[in-house]
């Protein structure tokens, strides 16, 4: 799964969010706003990253089991995918 | 070539329409420094605004066309945002009010003048530009003035920043800076490309720790006004 072009992720006063910009911002009319641990999710999204990879992250940079890591991590990765923010 | 000078920046524009000399007259310019850049409006720009309101006339798109064109080279060169709000100086500190187009932040900030008078100006109640400065947040007036065409060509300080929401019982609480970050990029302007994008979260990051914000649910009156001010005001005002 990937984050698609046009989303950018800033820390702004100890806060998360992203903003589209260019021709997303044209589609996409809003601003998400993350907390620590779905930024890090998201970060890794920017490069594209398989599910597998992307629980067995959360697993070694946060101190959760792969149980807890899988559902976090799917429903962040089905709530992008929900609001066509990545594919 | 005209030159004008707005939020302490001397620049030219170029254009066609009477009606756009006279929108500026109040800013104009006839000292020594040089314009710092030169806003240029070509028919190209008046169909790009004519495709986004099909209804104005040239005159008006030229208007707006210009107005985006500067925001756009103030951002880029000058670090200067627009912020959608009704800005106002009691005793000479600026107060913005911030909501949503139609909540009532003109109908709040003209309480504010009926029960303040004289020690109350307009800076801009519609589009005013905003600059940091030496760690303090400037207010800057600019002829866009909104429906009512209320402004001054003035600066002021910032002493708060406040969020309005219609409401039966006045109330004002406030706002933590993540809530205080989400209303700035609000009624920002979106700019178009990541650099640009990073200088206004750069700026909005700035406001959001220097000046304090708040949530005000409030109704007509001079209540309300009472109960904004208050809390806005600060330990170093008297009344």
């Amino acid at each position: 799964m990937k984050i698609k072009q046009g989303f950018v992720l800033r820390k702004v006063a100890e806060n998360y969010i992203v903003v589209p910009v260019g021709e997303m911002a044209k589609k996409f009319n809003g601003v998400i706003k993350l907390n620590e641990s779905s930024a890090f999710m998201w970060k890794k999204l920017e490069q594209g990253i398989e599910f597998n990879d992307l629980v067995k992250a959360l697993t070694e940079e946060y101190d959760v089991d792969t149980t807890r890591a899988e559902n976090d991590a799917k429903a962040f990765t089905d709530a992008l995918r929900q609001a066509n923010v990545a594919e | 070539m005209k030159k004008y000078k707005m939020a302490n920046v001397v620049f030219g524009a170029q254009y066609n329409f009477p009606f756009t000399e006279f929108f500026l007259k109040d800013y104009s310019y006839d000292g020594n420094e040089d314009v710092e850049f030169v806003v240029s409006i070509n028919a190209n720009d008046i169909e790009f605004e004519r495709a986004l309101t099909p209804e104005f006339c040239d005159d008006e798109l030229e208007n707006v066309a210009l107005f985006r064109k500067l925001c756009d080279c103030l951002l880029d060169k000058k670090d200067i945002i627009l912020f959608h709000s009704s800005a106002i100086t009691v005793d000479d500190r600026a107060y913005l009010f911030t909501a949503p187009s139609g909540t009532g932040k003109s109908t709040h900030t003209r309480l504010y003048k009926e029960y303040f008078g004289d020690r109350f100006a307009y800076v801009n109640d519609d589009k005013p530009f905003i600059k940091i400065e030496n760690d303090s947040v400037v207010v800057y007036g600019n002829p866009w003035t909104g429906k009512h065409a209320l402004g001054n060509n003035i600066s002021a300080k910032v002493n708060g920043i406040c969020k309005l929401a219609q409401a039966k019982k006045n109330a004002i609480r406030k706002m933590q800076s993540d809530e205080t970050l989400l209303t700035l990029l609000d009624q920002t302007e979106r700019p178009r490309n990541i650099e640009m994008m990073d200088k206004l979260l750069t700026i909005l990051e700035k406001m959001v720790k220097l000046v304090p914000s708040f949530y005000l649910e409030c109704d007509i009156s001079y209540d309300a006004v009472t109960t904004s001010y208050n809390a806005m005001k600060g330990d170093n005002c008297e009344n």
